[in-house]
């Protein structure tokens, strides 16, 4: 009797797992309680989409206190500057209409656009612009002010309700990309929960280490988005990521792994662009033996880029020679990128120069959290073996690596992606001089100190073209002096949902959601 | 009575501790929350300046004194990614608590009645196809249960949407709907070790002399089982389901990620990666208080099934 109940019971649930198997559409309906959470068939319309993020955003939502890139990429969404990046690499007016710079490069005046409104439904006005970079250039009691550039600014004001003329102290060619600084309303000391901008998507909420909720802003000034409201929701995990992704609970999720981005099936697109970052064997420029310029130099001759590429992340990586990314096209120097080949013979006769005829010990310290850097690391250990270097791989969880590597500089060498806070060659070149607090690789040489100062001074801070040449010369300076050894830009792969268009790749870490729609 | 204040003293001591353990063990990695909060923004000056005013460049035994006391007047103190400890663990208590308890209905109502089931094989075909498949299912890590069964029920059967966990505010059934498959994961091997467990217990209780005689006065088999063996082999039993409890709630910790369930497993992970230490410390505590709980209701039982338990340990 027993038995027959069990078989019974066996054949409901066989049955209801075909059912439940065939029936794509409509109401599978085998269980009462899993229609809270729909069939897996794609149940949300282009009107709503949820996006898969691998971190919780910072606990502040305050644009103008952000630090993360995780948290910048999500909130691209919300906020604007009087400028705003396109994915093509150029800065548009955004809050502003349009703007003019003093023949000396030293009076920007802006006009604002007509209409433009923050989501709490106020019109912007010259005084929020005003607030809004007086709050980021302020160095009252000692502090350094939140946006580097705007130490340079003599004065904000505003001429009438529409303008705002920005004075500098020293022309700077660079200082419009600053001012993709948010636009915030004055006064307003809730933007740490309850942001307010000007951006296409509005704030709509939030629950700590779970997800957080956008939604369209019906008055924005430029081109409405599709989609309505917006769900980024937090998978720390890489595998739940791509069971979510499979189940369909995510629509849309970037930076995937090659190999998850296998496992997907037809229902989604997998879309190649690139993370904008520089990868490279980071070198502790201080330590023996890599204080030596000959050792560092028989490291770039031991190494093959483009096996790195192949083997590491399945080529979708984008070679480099210095530390400019590709798509940075306006700074990027592509004759570098294959300044050294490999060449193992001058590898070894380099290091047998420097007094290292055997080779080396060299320990490779990695965060363990960015598995392509991990399999960087892998691949770069067995090229060096060929010339005797005898490299090891130490695994450190981020936090570790920011502590002892970044912060200390305690450490011989580190394979990570260095990216740009902000799009200016500033900003990826300015680290490697002497001085800089985040020299993490403690490269100390005269020449690129020189070359750089020069590029924030009179002449070439005024001259695009003259300005443009001296970061190319730095970008040089580091790939003849071996700096690091230089490898790729890591290829993005986002996932898409088969039925959404309009994804765009930006030159920077931001994920734009505005364009995305069905069919 | 003197039994029940021993008890809790230990239970106290136990959870001291642990949390000293636990805070001690953060001065040996390195990295602090400091570090974490600034990010590739970090600078020695930044960092310095950041633990003085987080209070991290005090002496260890300092803070952990600070915390401590805090913990101990009822202030579990605040998080240093944001918000109260107490807001963050109200939120997510709920959720371990009802994937362990889940986890422990299954492996006990399947467990006991399969291992009971198994004694009567004998030896034989049966009995080697049982501990072949025993075997298996005990060998499987929850994490790797937890995966096979989303490929299963949510990829191919579409019972459940992976990831998309309501949340017990929203809908709670349809919450328990998607907590039953991380407690199935959790569940399988355990029953299967709680199977075998039992099988072994029961069967050497069943080559006793007075088994031998009460089937021999001619009871059948199951009653003799059911009636004297199974009673007798329950102490070691209920002792096993006590660790159970116990490894139910660290295998959560595991299966949360790989269903992605916003519980303290999820938490402890992140609060560890971030060096937070308050949150670290409040679960640590809790899941010590768990353990700690389990194992002195398994002893409470045990004197019940046994009263001569009682008088030898009390």
């Amino acid at each position: 009797m027993k038995k027959r109940i069990l078989a019974g019971l066996l054949a409901a649930l066989l049955c209801a797992a075909l059912s439940g198997c065939g029936g794509g559409s409509g109401e599978s309906g085998a269980s009462g309680a899993q229609n809270s959470a729909g069939s897996a068939s794609p149940e949300s319309t282009a009107d709503s989409i949820t996006v898969g993020i691998a971190q919780d955003l910072d606990e502040s939502l305050d644009p103008h206190l952000t630090v993360s890139a995780g948290t910048r990429e999500v909130m691209f969404n919300v906020f604007e500057g009087l400028v705003k990046p396109t994915p093509d690499g150029d800065l548009i007016d955004a809050v502003a209409d349009h703007h003019e710079v003093s023949a000396d490069g030293t009076v920007y005046t802006f006009t604002l656009r007509e209409g433009v409104k923050f989501h709490n439904g106020a019109a912007v006005t010259a005084d929020d612009v005003i607030w809004s970079i007086e709050r980021c250039a302020d160095t009252s009691e000692g502090k350094a002010p939140l946006v580097e550039a705007f130490s340079n600014i003599q004065s904000v004001k505003a001429t009438d309700d529409k303008t705002v003329v920005i004075t500098l102290n020293a022309p700077d060619s660079e200082f419009l990309a600053s001012l993709t600084t948010a636009i915030l309303p004055a006064g307003y000391d809730q933007q740490a929960t309850a942001p307010i901008g000007t951006g296409p998507f509005k704030f709509s909420g939030r629950v700590a280490g779970e997800s957080i909720t956008l939604e369209r802003f019906d008055d924005y000034w430029g081109k409405k988005p599709a989609i309505k409201d917006v769900t980024f929701k937090i998978f720390e995990s890489g595998d739940a990521m791509v069971l979510a992704l499979q189940s369909g609970a995510i629509d849309l999720c970037a930076h995937l792994t090659t190999t998850q981005a296998a496992q997907l099936g037809d229902g989604f697109r997998i879309l190649n662009g690139t993370m904008n970052l520089v990868q490279a064997l980071y070198l502790n420029n201080a330590v023996k033996p890599l204080d030596d310029v000959r050792v560092r130099q028989a490291l770039c001759y031991a190494v093959d880029k483009q096996q790195v590429i192949d083997l590491a992340t399945d080529g979708t990586g984008v070679a480099l020679g210095s530390s400019i990314y590709p798509t940075f096209t306006k700074y990027f120097d592509d004759s570098l990128t294959n300044y050294y080949t490999q060449d193992l013979e001058k590898a070894k006769s380099l290091l047998t120069e420097a007094g290292y005829p055997n080779g080396f010990d060299l320990t490779i310290t990695v965060p363990s959290n960015y598995q392509p850097h991990v399999d960087t690391a892998q691949v770069l250990v067995e090229q060096l073996k060929a010339v005797g270097v005898n490299a090891q791989i130490e695994l450190v969880d981020w936090n570790t690596w920011v502590s002892r590597v970044y912060t200390d500089r305690d450490y011989q060498s580190t394979v990570v992606g260095v990216d740009a806070s902000s799009m200016t060659a500033r900003a990826m070149l300015e680290r490697f001089t002497s001085t800089y607090g985040k020299n993490f690789i403690n490269y100390n040489n005269a020449d690129y100190d020189a070359l750089f100062e020069k590029t924030q001074l009179g002449a070439a801070a005024d001259d695009d073209a003259a300005q443009v040449d001296l970061y190319k010369q730095m970008e040089k300076n580091l790939t003849e002096n071996a700096a690091n050894v230089y490898l790729e830009d890591l290829g993005d792969l986002v996932a898409i949902r088969s039925d959404l268009t309009g994804y765009q790749f930006y030159p920077i870490y931001v994920m734009d959601l505005s364009g995305v729609k069905a069919g | 009575m003197k039994y029940a204040v021993k008890k809790f003293l230990m239970l106290l001591l136990t959870m001291v501790a642990v949390s000293f353990l636990a805070f001690a063990a953060f001065q040996v990695v390195a990295g602090d929350p400091a570090t974490d909060l600034l990010g590739t923004e970090a600078t020695p000056e930044k960092v310095a300046q950041l633990r003085h005013e987080m209070g991290l460049d005090r002496p260890f035994l300092v803070q952990y004194g600070s915390w401590l006391f805090g913990f101990v007047t009822g202030d579990l103190g605040e998080s240093y990614s944001g918000g109260a400890v107490a807001d963050l663990l109200a939120a997510r208590v709920p959720v371990t608590l009802m994937l362990s308890l889940m986890s422990f209905a299954l492996t006990v109502l399947f467990a006991l009645p399969l291992g009971l089931r198994s004694v009567r094989y004998g030896g034989g075909v049966r009995s080697a196809v049982h501990t072949v498949v025993n075997q298996f299912l005990m060998a499987l890590p929850p994490f790797f249960t937890g995966i096979l069964l989303t490929w299963l029920f949510s990829i191919a059967l579409q019972w459940f949407r992976h990831g998309d966990f309501p949340g017990f505010a929203v809908n709670v059934g349809g919450s328990l709907w998607y907590l039953l498959f991380p407690a199935a994961a959790i569940a399988i091997p355990r029953i299967a070790q709680t199977v075998r467990m039992l099988r072994s217990t029961l069967l050497a209780e069943m080559d006793k002399d007075y088994v031998r005689t009460a089937i021999a006065r001619g009871n059948d088999r199951s009653g003799v089982l059911y009636r004297h063996v199974l009673k007798n082999s329950l102490v070691p039993v209920v002792t096993f389901l006590a660790q159970t409890m116990a490894e139910i709630v660290a295998g959560s910790i595991v299966v949360e990620q790989v269903f992605n369930l916003p519980g303290l497993g999820r938490l402890l992970l992140t609060s560890i990666g971030s060096r937070d230490y308050p949150t670290v410390q409040a679960i640590v505590v809790i899941l010590a208080f768990w353990v700690v709980l389990a194992n002195t209701i398994a002893d409470l039982v045990n004197r019940c099934i046994d009263p001569r338990l009682g008088g030898a340990r009390a």
